[in-house]
């Protein structure tokens, strides 16, 4: 019974934790949503290359293109052979030309066969990468190399940028010095930010990144990922309550299975709680 | 004993599922109010900017009686209102600030709260017309434990004397970080720092040095080209450093004895680093070969080349 209640203990902790450190980092990003200039320019040159590997299209480019932060950029990798359609559809609806594409950092970059660019100013932030076969690793790799910013952003299938990310990581770039080699999101889908000249000293994205540093951790989400469907979320609501409800009455004794019971309940409300928090932009 | 354990936990966690639980509600509460809240603020907007044009000294009359938390709102809405504005008259503004005593208020949120949430509070409190009174209350701030906090109580000292400005920010320590000094730069729109940038980049505290070339930055002021080259050669690292970015993005001619010295003395990296900013800035290969050896330059022409068309490929 003291194992037990020790356990509790440590799972309520646990959770409390997990909520004020949320709550901290809503603070923060509220604190630099109300920082106007530091949001308005291009804070110390500090730009940010987005670059999608997988599962491009259109309507995503369209979406990551509305992003008004100066210095950005969006490089998609496409494979020309396996998705000649979408190629197509990207070269004609921004106009894109067929630039030069010669590895410079040396990076392992293999598989790029094309690298495009767009004629039209409004598009200039757009950067189409046809390669041949590449894993995810070499497409970034490439997209490196391609990249003309000092922060990387490789996104993945199915994630979206929040709102305001782009300004809240050039924001808390900005606010360190020196600049960190390695920006995490803990929250949402997991982003990592990596500052390029850092990431080709270690060799790329294949590399030793684990031991970039100084590396800086954020609990607000940049990119997010599918969320379960509504009625999963409520099954999995309601399965707490029962268990909660079962604990409670199948416990030895009173006092053990209410302690058990609010325990449950305190771990629905956190996850309820932080979800409410990174969702909302402020 | 181990009841009475489980029993004080019970009631630390319910206490806990309480609040979490109140404010899990309170928040629902505040996005169901938001589009009405919206509304009325909206047209308070219309209210304050057409007070600040108008000529006539009437007081402004602000629907706000039916917002819950109506000093939050009025001073997120005046702080927004203050960022997107320039030279607006600020009387209808330092009236409502007196009306509702938004400065009280600001003040009294600050010492209730901390970390990130006062430094918000000392934030909304700098974007409004401060007395110097709340200024003196804020200045205890200066010394907190959190940056962020020193960092806007910083502000509000600079919005209630902004004769005192270069003092305050040569003050300031440690060193400005670049979003501070963006911030700080932001201050431009409202008139409360000189654009007189002379002064700044010639000065030895680095705080200053940085405000000067982020003046020079932003308003592309060429004539400051000799001493922008004077402190690409002789400044500290990271202020020669911004001076010689300042230079390229103003697309100042690198043919200088300065900036060649500057650049043989950059480690890789960095090298890396300007090389991709002078592809970016459009700078021709002729124009800055001089500055690399042939590996850079083979890897600037790729660069530049990635920019162009290609008439042939295999």
């Amino acid at each position: 019974m003291v194992v037990m209640l020790c356990l509790l203990t440590a799972a309520a902790t646990a959770l409390l934790v997990w909520v004020i450190a949320a709550e901290r980092d809503f603070a923060r990003r509220r604190l630099w949503l109300s920082m106007h200039g530091a949001r308005a320019d291009a804070v110390g040159g500090i730009g940010l290359s987005v670059i999608v590997t997988e599962g491009a299209s259109a309507a995503l480019a369209e979406e990551l293109l509305s992003v008004e932060y100066a210095l950005y950029e969006v490089i998609f990798t496409v494979d020309g052979r396996r998705q000649a359609e979408l190629l197509e559809l990207l070269i004609e609806r921004y106009d894109l030309f067929r630039a030069g594409c010669r590895p410079t950092e040396g990076l392992p970059a293999r598989g790029a066969n094309a690298l495009y660019r767009s004629r039209k100013r409004r598009f200039r932030r757009f950067v189409l990468l046809d390669l041949r076969q590449a894993d995810r690793t070499a497409a970034l790799n490439v997209a490196a190399e391609a990249a003309a910013y000092d922060y990387l952003l490789p996104m993945r299938s199915a994630e979206r940028l929040t709102c305001g990310a782009v300004e809240r990581v050039v924001c808390e770039v900005a606010a360190r010095t020196p600049r960190p080699a390695v920006l995490h999101a803990r929250a949402g889908a997991g982003a990592t930010l990596y500052c390029r000249t850092a990431l080709v000293a270690a060799g790329g994205f294949g590399g030793a990144l684990r031991q970039l540093k100084p590396r800086t951790v954020i609990c607000d989400p940049v990119t997010v990922g599918r969320r379960p469907p509504r009625r999963l979320r409520r099954i999995g609501a309601a399965v707490v309550l029962a268990t909660a409800a079962a604990a409670a009455v199948a416990a030895p004794a009173w006092w053990i299975g209410a302690a058990a019971a609010v325990t449950l309940l305190l771990a629905m409300l956190a996850v309820l709680r932080v979800g409410q928090l990174r969702r909302n932009c402020g | 004993m181990i009841r009475l354990l489980y029993i004080l936990y019970f009631a630390a966690a319910a206490a806990a599922v309480v609040l979490l639980a109140v404010r899990l509600a309170g928040d629902r509460l505040r996005r169901r109010r938001h589009p009405r809240e919206r509304l009325l603020c909206r047209y308070a907007v219309r209210q304050i900017v057409s007070a600040q044009l108008s000529e006539e000294a009437a007081p402004v009359r602000l629907p706000l009686r039916r917002i819950v938390g109506r000093r939050h709102r009025l001073c997120e809405l005046l702080s927004e209102l203050t960022a997107a504005t320039y030279g607006l008259d600020a009387t209808p503004v330092r009236r409502l600030v007196r009306c509702y005593r938004l400065d009280r208020w600001l003040l009294r949120r600050a010492r209730l709260s901390r970390g990130c949430r006062r430094a918000r509070y000392l934030k909304w409190l700098a974007d409004l017309p401060v007395e110097r009174a709340a200024a003196r209350e804020a200045a205890r701030y200066l010394g907190d434990r959190c940056r962020e906090v020193r960092f806007c109580a910083l502000l509000v000292q600079i919005a209630a004397d902004p004769q005192q400005v270069l003092q305050s920010i040569a003050a300031f320590d440690p060193p400005l970080t670049e979003g501070e000094t963006a911030e700080v730069v932001h201050l431009l729109r409202r008139g409360l720092l000189p654009i007189a940038y002379r002064p700044l980049i010639e000065s030895e505290n680095e705080n200053l040095c940085r405000l000067g070339l982020a003046i020079v930055e932003r308003f592309g002021i060429e004539e400051a080209e000799p001493t922008l080259l004077r402190i690409v050669a002789e400044g500290s690292d990271a202020c020669s450093a911004v001076a010689l970015r300042t230079l390229v993005s103003m697309h100042r001619p690198l043919q200088r004895r300065e900036v060649t010295e500057r650049v043989r003395r950059m480690p890789r990296a960095e090298l890396r680093a300007l090389l991709h900013l002078l592809a970016r800035e459009g700078y021709a290969v002729g124009a800055v070969r001089h500055l690399f050896d042939t590996e850079e330059r083979a890897c600037y022409e790729s660069m530049v080349g990635s920019y162009k068309r290609q008439l042939v490929w295999s």
